[in-house]
């Protein structure tokens, strides 16, 4: 059976200084339908970057990259916008509801325009009364705590039960306990859907939760022989994107 | 919708302050095209079917404003001698002269055959009463009856002049301080205050609402000055005569005639008319740029508040790009919500401004002689509403392109 995610030859450098500075190089990798995998390494490694790949974010800059049966690395901007909204959820970190709007409001966001009413208020309530926030639906995100926050976030990623849900440290912002009960909601959910389920963390022991672990630097040649922090730091420093202060694993 | 409506509601405090921004200035747009639109209109039915105006030398103007809108002093007196002349002339198929001058609380006192309202407004009844017949009888107005709240067989004394009339307690003092540009020579005026005190007038018709300067003026016999000011038959003068020629022909001949007599003008109504419309135009234009200059910081406001908002909202922006919704939902949305708010400040501008009109319609109508209708559209609202929308959608379009290249990494950089 061929992998949900099928990654051939990708390639990624974003500019640094007078040049280029390679972050993704991955010759070969796949993902099975339902896999459940955390994606380790140190902050800078490019985890990050590879995630905003796989979600259609940030283009491919050389090679083939399939998901869900949508040729990624060949799609234009519209047709990536099209591809995120029918094929990927996202969880952060930071849950980005957006404050004006309800938490009811922030999952219907996201509905296809297709579902009637009625049909979108009966799978909402029936998502939010399983995370336990039936009572605070209609409230804004401020008034909920930061797990229920992400609790919201979750149904938003997983309401229309999309092949991929890629979660870029989901409790990193929460503490232990929180964080455990949001990661095991995560993945849940995720086996119910039938969705693959890839989240980076730095958190070895919610990573222990995951049937499948993996090593970015395993996958990604770009890190082959650029040991620690030097690496990390150069990566970090080119990439566009906000990377964490620190480098190192969290237990 | 629901992301537009929320985030109006998300920032009530600015939102608004926008929609009022937007709504006092729709709103005064509103009462000066309707106040254009009262100005014309009145202009143009102003003077009836009377082409002509013959009255004293002196401004065009004047002798129109004072003969068909009450405004002002007359230019002078011409010889009653003169209103026989255009009679005999066969060119006009009727003629009126009018006495004007005198007032009673502000509300001008003017002299003329009764016969003129039937020329006039043909059909039209009165609304209480009768017609005067016989000096010292008056037949007021329909503004004049309801400010003054007159009644059949009240009576009155008038005042000379045109202001209101005020009580005089220090003796020897003069009438005359109280009058105002009216330019009266040749009358021995020496206790003229008393005789205008002792000149009762009684109230026997109420006009109906003309919508013309006639409703804010007080009719009576065109003898009235004469008794008044105690002028023997070989002195009697008046002020103007209104003239409705038989043909276009006999207007030419009319005025060409009485113009080349001595201290005479004959004027064409609507010239004279037209002259003082692009006197008020030139005013409505001036009035129009301090409007644009309203209109601009409107819009500048509507501008900042939606900078603003789009600047506390890229991280939403972000969002909204990373869950996959596109370039043009997200521009639609942003210039959605300035067009919103325009509309919101629109409607109630629109809104606020006939009421205004409704409220204070009377009272404008009394003080300034316009009639503001605030039932109905006036010319160039729609005009007003669509060009407001247009800048609103104009403000909103500048902030919203400056987020449109916004893309989805924009929310991980912030």
């Amino acid at each position: 059976m061929a992998g949900i995610i099928q990654a051939k030859g990708i390639r990624k450098s974003y500019k640094y200084q007078q040049g280029l500075l390679p972050i993704i190089d991955i010759d070969n990798w796949s993902a099975e339908s339902g896999d459940a995998i955390a994606l380790l390494g140190p902050s800078g490694s490019g985890k990050s970057t590879f995630l905003h790949l796989l979600g259609g974010v940030l283009p491919v800059d050389q090679g083939k990259l399939e998901v869900a049966g949508h040729d990624v690395s060949a799609m234009k901007e519209s047709e990536r916008d099209s591809y995120r909204s029918s094929a990927v959820g996202y969880v952060f970190q930071d849950f980005y509801l957006i404050p004006s709007l309800t938490v009811k409001q922030n999952v219907e966001l996201v509905m296809p325009k297709t579902m009637n009413k009625s049909e979108r208020t009966k799978l909402m309530d029936e998502w939010f009364e399983r995370v336990g926030l039936q009572d605070r639906m209609n409230q804004l995100p401020s008034r909920l705590s930061r797990g229920q926050q992400q609790r919201a976030a979750i149904i938003r990623a997983m309401i229309n039960k999309p092949p991929i849900v890629l979660a870029d440290e989901p409790t990193g912002s929460l503490d232990f306990e929180t964080g455990s009960s949001v990661m095991r909601l995560l993945l849940d959910m995720s086996r119910e859907n039938g969705s693959t389920l890839i989240t980076v963390t730095h958190d070895l022991h919610l990573a222990e939760l995951f049937p499948v672990k993996l090593q970015f630097a395993e996958i990604n040649s770009c890190l082959k022989g650029q040991q620690g922090r030097d690496a990390s730091a150069a990566l970090a420093a080119a990439s566009p994107l906000k990377a964490a202060a620190s480098g190192g694993w969290r237990s | 919708m629901n992301y537009i409506w929320s985030n109006l509601k998300h920032r009530a405090f600015l939102t608004a302050l926008t929609v009022i921004a937007v709504m006092v200035t729709v709103a005064l747009f509103s009462l000066l095209l309707m106040s254009k639109d009262g100005v014309e209109q009145g202009a143009e039915k102003g003077y009836g079917p009377f082409e002509v105006v013959i009255g004293a030398d002196g401004s065009e103007s004047q002798l129109v404003l004072n003969s068909f809108y009450r405004v002002g002093a007359p230019t002078g007196n011409i010889p009653y001698d003169t209103l026989r002349q255009v009679e005999e002339s066969g060119e006009a198929e009727s003629a009126f002269g009018m006495t004007t001058g005198d007032s009673h609380e502000g509300y001008p006192i003017v002299g003329i055959d009764p016969a003129y309202f039937v020329t006039r407004y043909e059909d039209r009844s009165l609304a209480e009463g009768k017609l005067y017949s016989a000096q010292g009888e008056v037949t007021v107005g329909y503004t004049v009856a309801k400010a003054l709240n007159l009644q059949i067989g009240d009576t009155f004394s008038g005042a000379h002049g045109l202001v209101e009339h005020v009580e005089l307690k220090e003796e020897g003092h003069e009438e005359d301080d109280h009058e105002e540009g009216h330019e009266e020579e040749g009358h021995a005026e020496g206790h003229e205050g008393d005789a205008h005190d002792s000149f009762i007038y009684t109230v026997t018709g109420i006009l109906p609402k003309l919508g013309t300067a006639d409703d804010r003026a007080i009719f009576t016999t065109m003898d009235y000055a004469w008794a008044v000011h105690g002028l023997d038959e070989e002195h009697r003068e008046i002020t103007a005569i209104i003239v409705k020629p038989e043909t276009l022909l006999g207007a030419q001949t009319i005025k060409q005639q009485f113009d080349e007599l001595d201290n005479v003008q004959a004027v064409y109504s609507s010239k004279a008319v037209a002259d003082v419309l692009n006197m008020v135009d030139t005013g409505s234009e001036l009035l129009l740029i301090v409007m644009l200059v309203c209109a601009l910081l409107a819009a500048s406001t509507l501008l900042l508040a939606l900078l603003s908002s789009i600047q506390e909202r890229k991280r939403d922006v972000g969002l909204l790009r990373l869950i996959g919704k596109s370039r043009a939902y997200i521009l639609t949305c942003l210039i959605g919500e300035g067009v919103a708010l325009t509309a919101a400040g629109v409607v109630l501008g629109i809104a606020a401004g006939h009421i205004a009109a409704a409220l204070l319609g009377d009272l404008v109508f009394t003080e300034t002689g316009i009639q503001l209708e605030a039932l109905r559209l006036a010319t160039n609202e729609w005009q007003l509403m669509a060009g407001a929308l247009a800048i609103g959608a104009l403000a909103s379009a500048v902030p919203a392109f400056r987020v449109y290249r916004t893309d989805a990494l924009t929310l991980f950089r912030n």
